[in-house]
């Protein structure tokens, strides 16, 4: 009897617990989406990336910029940003499991991140059912400014650029006729590889296409299966020491063919003399009124903080997005609805990429380029803006 | 007939299956002697390879050695072969042998655990990043401008560098195995491990050399993995050791000589697979766990092994 009645106990114990929390999760929602966060003296922006994991070299920099932006703004303003950071490991899984902490934290009113196109893909349905506006930096995949993704932006161009740049470069000036292809069966090098071989074709170049086991780490024989003939490789990996592998077998054999490679060629672990890669951004150390800003950087960071092409992005989407709470923040309350609107009207004039930033309503930014370097001396030199 | 094709892909197929060959020892020695699979065996091999990267940055890496290379080169294999000699003997110590008469599936699991184990410990400890043996800086790039280069076939030092080491090493263990009193032993217990006992073997420190010795193996195969392609990260081990594990049941689990036939077979499979086979560099890994697929169903002991024989 005794323990029937405990077992009762707990039932309803439990039941209760489950009514207590369905009635107050509408009203965590309200709070998030309706009646506006106070943001008279502080407000609140999530940053997500890969701050740990495989591209944690990447990551580094995806969050040291926006960090220093931060800093900069902070000293010198009256309302105070403050960010609450999400690591998402490079990891689709974990970039969901940060869109709902930052949904559910009714002070974040935008968020910047998530790193790449998976982790967008993943965290889009979430900030998308909370209203949040995001801008991710560096994320390429065309299909993103579909529609489909909420309040998305982004202020590196589409892979659908990338591959015109990259398609138009082989052609006019490598005048190359004969392209093998290889992609590393990952959600960014397959559609950005096999838009570039549909527009070299589409020019009448003859075009090899493969691709490479995202497990492989020998390329021996797949370099033996590059026609006789073919003037240049082109390889969007996502792993810029897979590539850099590829171009030493390459050599090894002694196959003199050029290498193109995708926007993960701006590393460190890539140096293969005479290589291409095309990017999202400029080298901003070729910018002469961006020397301040650097210096500060470095001053802040040590001198060994990163600086290829990844940061600046992701400063220039730092400074948007204060930019717009700060807008939106002006009578003392905003919403993420506030903040997306203000988003769209927000321009700078000039930017540390070398030209004005505005987005357009799909969240793109306008006359957003590609850029292509050549790897000289071991060093990536521009040779198309 | 391209005859340059077909010589570089011999080549390259045979440089891989000397480094399959090295794990597949490794398989078969724990499993002639135990019976048992040490899916661990392969992030074995990745500490072998994180073991050789260490040394060699210690002493100047690629641009600025400071010893010989030919020093550097030995201090890398027999840092590797002893540093994962232990880690074998620990594994054996901790992870199986409290289990050695408990069914079968629990050191099957505990081998399984072990892996997660030793590659997360590796993620924890070495970070995520690929990190590169950049030989081909090593000497100004001497290693792989220098070799047999013909309009034939290219081979470079450092691959027949490789080939040489592995193929001594073989013929190494083949001679400990049939002459050596250790290796006597070991066939012993292989054979029946209660008599070898029974015949004052000591079972437990042959099967700890037994351990070493398949480790040392896999660790010098992981230095041969950096020095030849470059890259090491954490979880490296996972495929390698599952292509270790099929060139050990292609050849015949158990049988030494089988896991190097077994070794060299996958090699050359997976090199011609990929220079001849339409797509075939998108299936690279496929080709091979389709041979170890079509071996359990046509010939489930492998080219060498012997079918066990039950007592009623």
């Amino acid at each position: 009897m005794k323990m029937r009645l405990t077992a009762l106990g707990v039932i309803v114990a439990t039941a209760a617990l489950i009514a207590a929390s369905v009635q107050a999760a509408p009203s965590a929602r309200a709070i998030s989406t309706a009646g506006g966060v106070s943001c008279g003296k502080t407000a609140t922006i999530g940053y997500m990336g890969p701050t740990t994991g495989a591209v944690a070299s990447i990551g580094a920099e995806l969050r040291a910029w926006p960090l220093f932006y931060l800093s900069q703004w902070n000293a010198t303003h009256k309302l105070q940003i403050k960010v609450v950071e999400g690591d998402d490991q490079f990891d689709p899984s974990q970039a969901s499991t940060i869109a709902q902490q930052f949904v559910s934290n009714s002070k974040i009113l935008g968020v910047l991140g998530p790193g790449s196109s998976p982790e967008v893909v993943a965290a889009a349905p979430l900030f998308k059912r909370g209203g949040m506006p995001y801008i991710a930096a560096t994320a390429t995949r065309s299909t993103l400014t579909d529609g489909s993704n909420g309040h998305f932006f982004r202020i590196a161009p589409p892979d659908s650029v990338q591959a015109q740049t990259t398609s138009d470069y082989l052609t006019r000036v490598m005048k190359a006729g004969k392209v093998a292809i290889f992609d590393d069966q990952s959600a960014y090098s397959q559609p950005l590889a096999d838009a570039v071989q549909q527009l070299l074709q589409a020019k009448g170049v003859s075009v090899f296409r493969s691709s490479v086991s995202p497990t492989a780490s020998d390329y021996s024989a797949t370099i033996n299966t590059i026609p006789n003939g073919t003037q240049v490789v082109y390889l969007p990996f996502t792993n810029p020491a897979k590539m850099q592998l590829f171009g030493s077998q390459m050599t090894e054999q002694g196959k003199k063919i050029a290498m193109f490679a995708g926007d993960s060629g701006y590393s460190t672990d890539f140096h293969i003399e005479k290589a291409y890669f095309s990017t999202f951004a400029p080298d901003i150390r070729d910018i002469p009124a961006d020397k301040a800003i650097i210096n500060a950087y470095f001053k802040k960071n040590g001198a060994n903080a990163p600086l290829t092409t990844y940061g600046p992005p992701a400063y220039v989407a730092a400074q948007m997005m204060i930019s717009a709470v700060a807008k939106a923040c002006t009578d003392g309350t905003a919403t993420r609805a506030e903040v997306y609107k203000d988003l769209l009207k927000v321009k700078l004039p000039t930017s540390i990429l070398g030209h004005s930033i505005q987005f357009t309503p799909k969240g793109e930014v306008v006359g957003a380029r590609f850029v292509i370097f050549q790897i000289q001396d071991g060093k990536p030199h521009v040779v198309q803006k | 007939m391209d005859w340059s094709k077909l010589a570089q892909l011999t080549v390259d197929g045979t440089t891989l299956g000397c480094m399959y060959a090295l794990i597949a020892l490794g398989y078969s020695m724990v499993y002639g002697i135990l019976k048992l699979l040490n899916f661990a065996h392969g992030d074995v091999f990745m500490i072998g390879a994180f073991i050789g990267l260490f040394v060699y940055t210690a002493l100047g890496g690629p641009l600025t050695p400071s010893i010989p290379i030919v020093l550097l080169l030995t201090a890398m294999f027999v840092a590797a072969a002893v540093g994962c000699g232990f880690l074998g003997v620990a594994i054996e110590r901790f992870g199986y042998r409290p289990l050695r008469n408990s069914a079968r599936i629990a050191p099957l699991i505990s081998a399984l655990g072990l892996s997660f184990l030793i590659q997360n410990s590796a993620l924890l400890v070495f970070g995520a990043s690929i990190r590169s043996y950049n030989t081909f800086e090593f000497d100004n790039g001497r290693f792989f401008t220098l070799g047999i280069h013909t309009n034939l076939v290219n081979v470079s030092l450092m691959r027949l560098i490789v080939i040489a080491s592995a193929a001594v090493l073989m013929v190494g263990l083949m001679a400990y195995i049939r002459y050596t009193a250790v290796g006597k032993a070991s066939r012993a217990v292989a054979f029946d491990r209660e008599a070898a006992e029974m015949m004052g073997i000591d079972v437990d420190r042959v099967i700890a050399t037994i351990f070493f010795v398949g480790s040392a193996l896999a660790g010098i195969a992981g230095v041969m993995f950096g020095l030849i392609f470059q890259n090491v990260f954490h979880y490296m081990g996972f495929i390698a050791g599952l292509k270790g594990f099929t060139a050990a049941v292609v050849g015949g689990i158990g049988s030494i000589p089988g896991a190097m036939l077994g070794g060299l077979f996958i090699g050359l499979v997976e090199s011609y697979a990929v220079g001849y086979l339409p797509q075939g560099s998108t299936f690279q890994d496929l080709w091979v766990f389709f041979i170890l697929i079509a071996m359990m169903l046509l010939r489930p002991t492998g080219f060498l092994g012997k079918a066990d024989i039950r007592r009623a």
